[in-house]
């Protein structure tokens, strides 16, 4: 299928950005809408053409500037309505995916923002693509079906429960919907290639440098990992195949979830990396911890700590039926590709000078 | 030839009549002798070439006629195609692959004397590529990879390799060029010959690269190493080929003309260039810190321990960068702690867009070299292995290794757990609850001792006392002190079982290098390191999928020590 307009919110984000270049590449006009980042750069760091609205069409990506948190996406009515006509989906991947920040921020961006993104989709009677996350769960245990939400769980973080309640506005909503759930997204399948170094690897960055050395946790917790690529392409293919996937919720995730045990394994095969313990979260004391290193745990490692316990399992039978492809890359091998595509360019392998340079990729203010 | 046509058919005739031929079979003389060269003690070598399908034995006949030794192989049409076809597959994929052998083995055939069945011969030759191409081409490969090994070891400081791999590379490149002129037999030795040769055809060429390469081969082994003050260390390279430790004019010389030698033979891609040589991390190459010692596992198989110096080394490669940049960031003795991490396969290394420099050359085996194994006793303490010089193999299997660990770890708390028992039990004149408590103290120090010693699994408690006296590594005294400590908790002197038990643990503490184990119950800090030492080993353990001594020892370790039923988790 090709020549649909297509809006993507969040289109200056990692999965937003991809998406939209494929989009247009598939011979879609997209409408880009972006926050304050006016370039769109590809996961592998190519910055995407754009043309302004006026002279959108097919295979063309226009940019408009506009904040999702705001009535009509915080545009002027005539702009709005450039936008809103005509469309045939919407692609709603405007979100914060930072973990430690207030409550207020994340229903801000993540719940109103979807809230008003929604009334827009009903508007205008516009297929809506809602992307969200895999952890939208909590800390459930076990299987974890495409098709369950709201189950009583617990959340670890307040990405996750913001995330859980913009589903709820999205199924609310008498829009046609469908909901892509990735996992945690990181570098492409092949060469391990990712343009931002955010969560865990930020994690993987302090364990490494031995800033922290001790977690609570389990060897046989899982972390599901999923290719960004794969992500980008199961959405694509979403927009595509709408009327198969209208109404269904699919999970994006890695073809096998990753122990604990696999990343230690994994970080012992660099000898510059320093690789940490996992302790029994019952007895995890962060006061006893030598002063540098609780640091860096109450500020960084705190905001994760929940993934370093989970053993959730995530069922992709929606996915499997409707993906171009299926991530094939598992255990030891994938860490290995995405870590050895973190040390040819630096990020790892290299000391950081303190505890504000981490700061500042995990995107956290001091 | 030295042996005259007439002869050779006597001789065939004679060796045919001693061993089985097949009906019908060609028979070529092949080697030293049909390619012209060879002496009154070479082999004679026939090939039979059956016109069938079948698998012979690659094993030669050896018959001896007319005084002279005489292998017989037989080979069938089908065989020799098969070779052939690897061979050409070899070739597409890069030569690094191409077994000597293999090469070999078509280069006699085509290089063979016909004597019977011209027409089976011809067919077992066909064959698509030029066979000077072939070997020309093999030999470069091995003269650049020897020439990039010579540049690297020279990095590394190690001279007297260096400038070893540099003569063999400058042999392997001119054995390529002799093969690109026609002069194809595989077999070093004869190189001078295919030189003369060559001459005696009247290239100038050839005369000139062979003083060349013989001027070298002259020159070559004496002059660093004699450069070189007797008391002067070698130091490795800094930044450039000046300040080698050899001195820039006595260093960089002979590299460099071995380099231009190896180039003029038409063999590229291995200039003296230091920078081009990378460090690279090496498949199944595992690091594991037990206490402030590294542990390096190969292959899930064998474990190193570093040396205090050599375990710093090792924290500064830095994947992908030349290793003279990494030498000149790292502390002092990096070379050699390098340069035996690669000859044991530790890490790779790498040149410039060129992938790994093999270590290993056409006639040798490919796989890293092992140290024989450290010869300290015991083998491991609570601090892991014992660190015996720059790298030393720890002899044990790298499983086992991981099991015993646990269990000294193990065998350590419980001492610390039964001595409180002990001491809780005499406290409060309960003699039964000391005796049990004194027995257990016991076998474990008698635990600790023989995992220290690399005995895993250990032997049931009932045995254990009796099997430290079958262990040489155990001081007869020891042993005598754990019997009569035994002894004594079988009787009634119960006022004396505290003192001996504590002697026997300071001894066996003593052994293992343990004594500085700090009281596990006696303070929350001391608990804390206690921990920290087992949960290294429970990490090590668990990428070995290793035994764990008992599985509260896994629930302890894994749970920091928390104490289910006790409140506040102390």
């Amino acid at each position: 299928m090709s020549g649909l307009r297509v809006l993507v919110t969040g289109a200056a984000g990692l999965v937003g950005a991809e998406v939209t270049a494929r989009l247009a590449n598939e011979g879609h006009t997209v409408l880009a809408l972006v926050h304050t980042r006016p370039e769109i750069v590809r996961n592998d760091g190519r910055v995407v053409r754009t043309v302004p609205i006026g002279r959108s069409g097919p295979g063309l990506v226009s940019c408009v500037a506009g904040d999702v948190t705001k009535p009509m996406l915080g545009l002027a009515t005539e702009r709005y309505e450039d936008l809103a006509t005509g469309l045939d989906r919407i692609v709603h991947a405007a979100a914060t995916t930072d973990f430690g920040r207030r409550w207020e921020t994340y229903e801000s961006l993540n719940v109103d923002g979807t809230r008003n993104v929604v009334r827009l989709a009903a508007e205008r009677a516009v297929p809506l693509v809602h992307v969200s996350t895999a952890y939208v769960c909590g800390e459930r245990t076990g299987r974890v079906l495409e098709d369950e939400l709201d189950v009583g769980q617990r959340f670890g973080t307040g990405y996750e429960r913001s995330k859980f309640l913009a589903e709820q506005e999205v199924r609310a909503a008498a829009v046609p919907a469908v909901v892509v759930r990735p996992s945690m997204i990181v570098g492409t399948q092949e060469s391990g290639v990712i343009r931002d170094f955010k969560n865990m690897y930020v994690v993987l960055k302090l364990f490494t440098q031995g800033r922290v050395r001790s977690v609570p946790g389990y060897y046989d917790a899982l972390l599901d990992l999923v290719p960004v690529d794969y992500v980008a392409a199961l959405i694509c293919q979403v927009v595509n195949r709408f009327d198969e996937a209208r109404g269904r919720t699919f999970h994006a995730v890695g073809a096998a979830p990753h122990t604990l045990l696999d990343v230690s394994n994994a970080l012992a095969e660099y000898p510059m990396f320093e690789v940490p313990h996992y302790v029994s979260p019952s007895a995890f004391d962060a006061g006893a911890l030598p002063p540098d290193e609780r640091v860096y745990y109450r500020r960084i490692i705190a905001m994760y700590e929940s993934f370093f316990r989970r053993r959730a399992r995530f069922d992709d039978t929606n996915a499997a039926r409707l993906a171009p492809w299926r991530p094939a890359a598992t255990g030891v091998d994938y860490l290995r590709t995405l870590l050895d595509h973190c040390v040819r360019v630096g990020y790892l392998g290299r000391p950081e000078p303190g505890i504000g340079d981490v700061l500042r990729l995990a995107g956290r203010p001091r | 030839m030295i042996i005259d046509r007439a002869e050779l058919t006597s001789l065939l005739t004679e060796t045919l009549d001693l061993v089985d031929a097949p009906p019908g079979c060609g028979a070529v003389l092949e080697g030293s002798i049909a390619e012209g060269f060879g002496n009154s003690a070479s082999d004679v070598d026939f090939l039979l070439l059956a016109d069938d399908d079948h698998d012979h034995p690659t094993m030669p006949t050896i018959v001896f006629v007319r005084g002279r030794r005489v292998e017989v192989r037989t080979r069938s049409l089908r065989q020799v195609r098969a070779q052939a076809d690897a061979v050409c597959a070899h070739v597409a994929a890069g030569f690094g692959a191409l077994p000597a052998a293999l090469l070999d083995r078509c280069q006699r055939l085509r290089g063979a004397v016909v004597l019977r069945g011209e027409d089976v011969v011809r067919r077992a030759r066909e064959w698509p590529l030029s066979l000077p191409e072939v070997v020309a081409g093999w030999y470069a490969h091995h003269s650049r990879q020897a020439m990039r090994h010579a540049v690297a070891s020279h990095v590394l400081g190690e001279e007297h390799e260096a400038l070893a791999w540099a003569g063999i590379a400058a042999r392997h490149a001119a054995k390529s060029w002799v093969a690109a002129r026609g002069e194809t037999y595989l077999e070093p030795k004869w190189l001078d010959q295919q030189f003369d040769r060559l001459a005696a055809g009247g290239d100038a060429e050839a005369i000139r690269l062979r003083e060349r390469l013989a001027g070298l081969r002259g020159g070559q082994a004496g002059d660093a190493e004699s450069a070189r003050p007797p008391d002067e260390p070698v130091r490795p390279y800094d930044g450039g080929w000046a300040g080698t430790g050899l001195g820039e004019a006595e260093s960089a010389q002979p590299l460099d003309e071995h380099a231009a030698l190896v180039a003029d033979f038409g063999v590229d891609g291995c200039a003296a260039d230091p920078e081009q040589v990378l460090l690279g991390l090496r498949a199944g190459v595992t690091t594991w810190p037990i206490g402030d010692r590294l542990h390096v596992v190969r292959d899930r198989a064998d474990v190193f321990v570093l040396d205090a110096p050599a375990g710093r080394a090792w924290r500064s490669i830095a994947p992908g960068r030349p290793v003279g940049e990494v030498l000149r960031r790292a502390p002092g003795p990096a070379a050699s702690a390098l340069a035996e991490f690669h000859r044991i396969g530790l890490v790779e290394l790498l040149w410039r867009d060129g992938g790994p420099i093999a270590s290993a050359q056409p006639w040798a085996p490919a796989e890293p070299v092992t140290p024989p194994p450290s010869t300290r006793m015991p083998v491991l303490g609570l601090a892991g292995a014992a660190a015996d010089g720059h790298v030393a193999l720890v002899p044990l299997p790298a499983k086992r290794f991981a099991a015993a660990g646990m269990a000294q770890v193990w065998s350590h708390i419980m001492i610390e757990n039964a001595r409180e028992d002990l001491s809780g039990a005499l406290d409060g004149g309960q003699r039964e609850v000391a005796r049990t408590s004194g027995l257990r103290l016991l076998h474990h120090a008698c635990r600790a001792l023989l995992s220290a010693c690399g005995m895993s699994p250990l032997p049931p408690d009932a045995a254990i006392v009796a099997r430290l006296g079958a262990l040489t590594a155990v001081p007869a005294e020891l042993t005598a002190q754990a019997a009569a400590v035994e002894r004594e908790l079988a009787g009634d002197e119960w006022e004396l079982w505290a003192e001996r038990l504590d002697k026997l643990v300071a001894g066996v503490r003593d052994l293992v290098r343990a004594e500085v184990f700090p009281a596990s119950f006696d303070s929350a800090a001391a608990w804390e390191a206690t921990l920290r030492i087992g949960h290294d080993w429970i990490r090590l353990g668990a990428y070995l999928d290793a035994d764990f001594p008992i599985e509260e020892a896994r629930d302890l370790l894994t749970s920091g020590g928390a104490q289910p039923h006790r409140r506040g988790g102390g």
